[in-house]
């Protein structure tokens, strides 16, 4: 409103049009559903308040928005009791034809504040004629003049949302509604609704604008959650969500600013949003599912910069915080724990930013009240949390209640637990973390630079649990400073904290009542001195947890920890049916979410917590030489946003809403062949191009769920595995699938941990040189943790095969293990131990002249079996492959290409033999063909020293076109890895009908 | 510096021709430690560019750059070498028959420096005679590093009868080329017989030799 350069009031005297403020300016509804409805309405001579009331909104709502759920209000009116200007509405045509209307959500609303017996009849009527059909129905209704027997009628009707507008303010109402409307008649209404379906979805509207105070919106919105969402018990239905709508639209100048601060309010404290397509998604999935309880839950916060260029001790450049975060993070998204919310993926903005995606749920434990039973079992199962955490080296330290989410169940799930660890304590972000109310006080006392322990934790749950005992929030009006300044006094007094607290905040009698184990529970954690207070581990020995414990035992016994490899990280479903969908891995979700066209940064965009600032504005006043920068300082508030954005599935789910249940369980052992035959049908996408299958969500779903079957029945699958890999992988596993068809087996952890990796040896000057430029484009390799992880896994291999030596190259032949196996080193060392013997067999020696000789002279063979002009002309111009062939055959070409490409090729490499890169020299070769020939020797070797782009695809299946028609002898080598014969040529003869049939 | 044409082109044509339009090629070759900065210098004298990560060099890459020096066309054909130990024995195939080296080490560190010695020794020892070697100190930029100071390599530079200076692949790089190129002859003749030693030559002799040793 401020940057509004426009007029917005004509002065005394002026006539010429002012033009409209821009928040008042809409798009002209234009669009293909758009055409539709409107279109069937004039066909069936229907008429909407959309169009007579000139709704700004109808282009978005008829549209149907980015979800194609197109909604259109028919309104009832008191004159006619029907369907405006629907006369005879009894007609069966008609109801037909409003079914056949393509909106996937109805509003009926009232013409009237009115209360008429027809009217009611009327929406009844209406409800129930559509009450069949997959369409949702919205009502909006009147007061009825607080008859809440005409409520119950409309919500016996079977309508899917219930909305009725308070309007205004309580102070407002009388100027702004009808004389007859009271603000708490309308309370009452929206009260009387929930109360006889709790499951109902209530929604109500308010004006901004109209002269009313921040807290005066405040207050309203606290009295209609407490009507629409009392008992608390709704949210933990899930389906039963409520929502309130502020209707920012319609505010006037003054209070436009304001507005938009209300939209941040409402959304980040006071209710959960969830978009009306989420369940008319529900509604129409196969499989009913009333809730959809797992979604996704995306923060952001900016890591701190550094000042100006600087350089580390090694020349270059100092690696951006962000990297640094980005590569700590990784691990995070190994941690699987059923009071854990998983990390799913992070996310490297722009200028530092840093996107944080994780599971999340929207109900948190700050939502409710809970029985002295629940707090116990929150407790019990944070604790769990904190001390599986504590186990892994990670302290909270930002534990509230915010960030303790509950699951459908009703278990706990920490949130956000990994933002200290990710940060390195803290030390690459500039803002503090950690809920000033919940922080312990020696994290006061110490500085920044000192690191929390665990027991910093153990505080925060204390107050958590205080407060939840008490039903009330200490210190709820204090200021931040205040907060600290309270905290810290606790050091100095000489009663214990909890009774201090306690009788400050006047509930000492409260407190006396409560069981005396909870209080002794709380005290021991509110132990001022960390020494005193008890650890996680301790903490679950506690008396409270005394019937928890047994149950526990009786229960299955349920063991969890870091599934590295193989392992799926699937949690156990409760037994309740669900969307077969929601069984698989958050992972899995995931990955098909950003491929139905899910984009983090976007959502945090829609809501506001990534705000794209013109480029002219964040221009630094004053730049130095040596880069040091003045003005333009950014803000540190920020640089941490609290909110958190659900992410909503509801994409994925309608993409996939027409998968059959069979295709979720994939048939892949069969003892009839015909069945066998009767599954393999090849699906329309097989035939796409690899970069386009890759994207397809569809195409993806089928692979993704085979793939993970077969990599579970892994190693008795790997016939399978190899069969499938012909035609492609997944990238979500190619990992594991390569490490599949690398026969990667047994004891792999075991064996790399029994290396020694960290004892110096002559050949780490090396390594460490090299490490810092290759791939280094990629964040995850660049990160300094990918360093460490790069150099154990070079070390691990050099020290444990004595007979070889590191050549420089060796670098980039672990760089694709590695970024595969980020979180996983020991099967990243396990691929490249068992990559090298089948295609690099002595070619890591310390005098390896003879292999590589040997293997270049085949390469020149090759290219003179197949493509004679070619030889001839290299060999005319003295072109040798020693020129430039070494870097190729050495790395398999993984120095020469970039990560994805070397993807892409590796796929197919690892179906092949150790002859089959040669093949793939000569595709590459016969890429540039024309080129070559028609160069001399300097053209060539220059094309060569900056290889021109290749594609891929086409490199890949010439290569195995020219495989399957050369004979073996051409490739003979005498310093190939002599296998066992017989399965050796058993192999091959199979490899090659396979290729044959992989190119049919 | 005036951008010849480059020469080459169709079928039989033999571009590295000594001289060709009264433009001398000469063979210049980089070596030196791994990591010294090698292909940055070359990156940015034939490029202008520099790249931090500049990824390590495997084998040889090769690379060539005209330039003008007193009225004469000049077209270095550069080959930038692997640094690693490992590679040495490749070595011999690029600096035979190079009318000039550069042996490169970087000023932060000693050994680098140390290596570059041997590389002297060795050219003095294999290379064709007329060699011209330059020593260049890299990573000048990083002065507030330093460890090899430029007295001690220019007395080592001036008994060993070497061009030295210090470079900074960051910044500037084109002195040190421009000085070798002065240095060399450029007569018809001395091109014509650096003929004999060029990399086209090179196969025949190092099918004997062996190249991977």
């Amino acid at each position: 409103m401020d940057d509004y350069g426009g007029k917005l009031k004509r002065e005394k005297g002026e006539s010429e049009r002012l033009k409209l403020p821009p928040w008042l300016k809409t798009k002209i509804p234009t669009g293909s559903n758009y055409a539709r409805i409107r279109d069937q309405l004039r066909h069936l001579n229907l008429h909407t308040v959309c169009e007579e009331a000139r709704c700004p909104n109808i282009g978005e709502c008829w549209g149907g928005g980015k979800h194609g759920t197109a909604t259109a209000t028919i309104m009832i009116c008191q004159m006619e009791g029907l369907i405006i200007l629907q006369k005879p509405y009894e007609k069966s045509s008609d109801k037909f034809s409003v079914v056949s209307l393509s909106t996937n959500i109805l509003y009926i609303q009232s013409g009237s504040e009115e209360f008429e017996d027809s009217l009611v009849e009327a929406a009844i009527r209406e409800t129930e004629a559509l009450r069949n059909s997959s369409i949702l129905v919205e009502c909006l209704v009147p007061d009825f003049r607080g008859d809440t027997v005409a409520v119950k009628t409309i919500v016996d009707s079977g309508l899917d949302v219930f909305a009725h507008n308070i309007e205004t303010v309580e102070k407002l109402t009388p100027y702004v509604r009808d004389r007859r409307a009271h603000y708490r008649q309308s309370l009452k209404v929206l009260g009387a609704a929930k109360e006889t379906n709790p499951e109902l979805i209530t929604k109500s509207s308010i004006m901004l604008g109209l002269g009313e105070t921040d807290d005066e919106v405040q207050q309203t919105l606290t009295d209609s959650q407490l009507k629409m969402a009392a008992p608390f018990k709704c949210f933990g239905e899930g389906s039963g969500l409520s929502f309130i709508c502020i209707n920012y639209k319609h505010c006037k100048n003054e209070s436009c600013g304001k507005s938009n601060n209300w939209n941040t309010v409402w959304r980040a404290d006071v209710l959960i949003y969830l978009p009306l397509s989420v369940y008319s998604t529900v509604k129409m999935s196969p499989v009913a599912s009333p809730t959809i309880g797992t979604q996704f839950g995306g923060l952001t916060f900016f890591a701190r910069s550094h000042p100006g260029e600087l350089c580390g001790s090694n020349g270059l450049p100092l690696t951006p915080n962000s990297i640094t975060i980005f590569g700590r993070a990784q691990f995070l998204k190994t941690i699987n724990h059923p009071y854990l919310c998983s990390y799913l993926d992070i996310i490297r903005g722009k200028h530092e930013r840093t996107v944080v995606v994780s599971e999340y749920h929207s109900r948190t434990v700050n939502s409710g009240l809970f029985s002295i039973d629940e707090i116990v079992k929150i407790a019990y199962q944070t604790l769990q949390a904190l001390s599986y955490l504590n186990d892994l080296g990670i302290v909270h330290r930002c534990l509230c209640p915010e960030n303790m989410v509950l699951t459908e169940e009703g278990n706990i799930q920490l949130f956000n637990y990994g933002l200290y660890y990710m940060t390195g304590g803290g030390a690459d972000v500039s803002f503090p973390i950690g809920h000033p109310k919940y922080i312990a006080p020696e994290v006061y006392l110490s500085g920044r630079s000192t690191k929390s322990g665990p027991k910093v934790d153990i505080w925060s749950l204390g107050m958590i649990i205080l407060e939840l005992a008490l039903r009330r929030h200490l210190w709820s009006d204090l200021k931040l400073a205040q907060c600290m300044r309270k905290v810290l006094s606790l050091l100095h007094i000489k009663v214990s904290v909890l009774e201090r607290l306690v009788r400050e905040h006047g509930c000492w009698e409260q407190c006396q009542e409560l069981p005396p184990e909870i209080r002794d529970f709380i005290s021991k954690c509110l132990s001022v001195s960390p020494c005193e207070r008890p650890s996680p581990q301790q903490l679950l020995e506690h008396e409270l947890f005394k019937d928890l414990k047994k149950d526990e035992v009786a229960a299955e016994e349920m063991q969890y920890q870091i599934f590295p490899g193989f392992h799926s990280r699937r949690k156990p479903v409760s037994k309740s049916v669900k969307h077969p969908l929601l069984e698989r891995s958050l992972q899995e979700l995931y990955y098909l979410w950003h491929l139905a066209g899910g984009d983090v940064q976007t959502e945090l965009k829609k809501q506001g917590l990534i705000r794209s600032k013109a480029p002219i504005l964040s221009i630094p006043n004053l730049v130095l030489l040596e880069g040091t920068i003045f003005g333009q300082v950014r803000d540190q508030t920020s640089m941490l946003d609290l909110r958190v954005v659900p992410l909503h599935l509801d994409t994925l789910y309608q993409r996939l809403v027409h998968m059959p249940l069979t295709s979720y369980y994939p048939l892949i052992e069969t003892k009839s062949e015909i069945i066998e035959k009767e599954v393999e049908e090849p699906s329309e996408a097989a035939s796409l191009p690899l970069v386009i299958r890759e994207r397809d969500t569809e195409y993806q779903f089928h692979r993704v769920v085979l793939y993970d079957r077969l990599i579970k029945g892994y190693p008795y699958k790997k016939a399978a595995v190899l069969k499938e890999a012909r035609k492609d992988i997944p990238p979500l596993y190619r990992g594991n699938i390569w490490a599949a068809l690398l026969e990667v087996d047994g004891d792999v952890e075991g064996t790399y941990v029994a290396v020694d990796k960290e004892t110096p040896t002559h050949t780490d000057r090396q390594i460490e040189v090299d490490i810092p430029r290759c791939h280094q484009y990629d964040e995850l390799l660049s990160s300094c943790e990918g360093h460490r992880k790069f150099k154990r896994v070079l070390k691990a291999w050099v020290v444990s095969h004595p007979q070889y030596v590191y050549w420089q190259g060796l670098d980039s032949l672990c760089a694709p293990f590695l970024y595969l196996n980020f979180s996983n080193e020991a099967q990243a060392f396990a691929c490249l131990s068992a990559f090298i013997p089948k295609y690099l067999h002595n070619f890591f020696l310390k005098d390896n002249s003879a292999v590589i000789q040997e293997y270049l002279a085949k390469f020149s063979h090759l290219i003179a079996f197949h493509d004679p002009a070619l030889a001839n002309h290299l060999a005319g111009i003295s072109f040798i492959p020693e020129l430039f062939a070494i870097p190729w055959f050495l790395t398999m070409f993984s120095h020469v290409f970039p990560l994805h490409k070397i993807f892409h090729l590796w796929d197919k490499l690892l179906l092949g033999d150790a002859s089959f890169p040669l093949y793939v020299g000569l595709a590459i070769l016969h890429q540039l063909r024309d080129t070559l020939l028609a160069s001399g020797f300097n053209e060539c070797i220059l094309l060569f020293s900056d290889l021109p782009e290749i594609d891929m695809e086409r490199c890949v299946t010439d290569s195995i076109e020219l495989y399957c028609s050369t004979p073996r002898s051409v490739t003979y080598r005498q310093h190939e890895l002599q296998a066992s014969p017989s399965t050796d040529t058993d192999r091959n003869t199979a490899e090659l009908v396979s290729f044959s049939i992989f190119l049919k | 510096m005036a951008n010849t044409p480059r020469a080459g082109g169709a079928g039989a044509q033999r571009p590295n021709g000594t001289v060709q339009n009264k433009v001398c090629q000469f063979k210049l070759v980089l070596l030196g430690e791994s990591a010294v900065g090698k292909s940055s210098l070359v990156l940015r004298f034939v490029k202008g560019q520099f790249h931090e990560y500049q990824e390590s060099t495997i084998g040889a890459a090769f690379l060539t750059q005209p330039l003008r020096v007193e009225d004469t066309a000049v077209k270095f054909e550069i080959w930038d070498t692997a640094g690693q130990e490992r590679y040495h024995s490749l070595a011999p195939m690029y600096y035979r028959g190079a009318q000039a080296a550069i042996v490169v080490y970087d000023i932060p560190n000693q050994d680098t420096f140390g290596r570059a010695k041997n590389w002297v020794k060795e050219l003095h020892k294999q290379a064709s005679p007329p060699i011209v070697i330059a020593l260049a100190g890299n990573k000048a930029d990083l002065a507030n590093k330093r460890v090899v100071e430029f007295e001690e390599a220019q007395q080592y530079a001036d008994e060993n009868r070497l061009l030295i200076m210090e470079t900074s692949a960051k910044t500037m790089v084109n002195d040190i080329f421009l000085a070798i190129a002065k240095k060399l002859p450029k007569s018809e003749a001395k091109g014509g017989a650096a003929e004999e030693h060029r990399v086209g030559a090179v196969p025949t002799q190092q099918r004997a030799s062996g190249c991977c040793k």
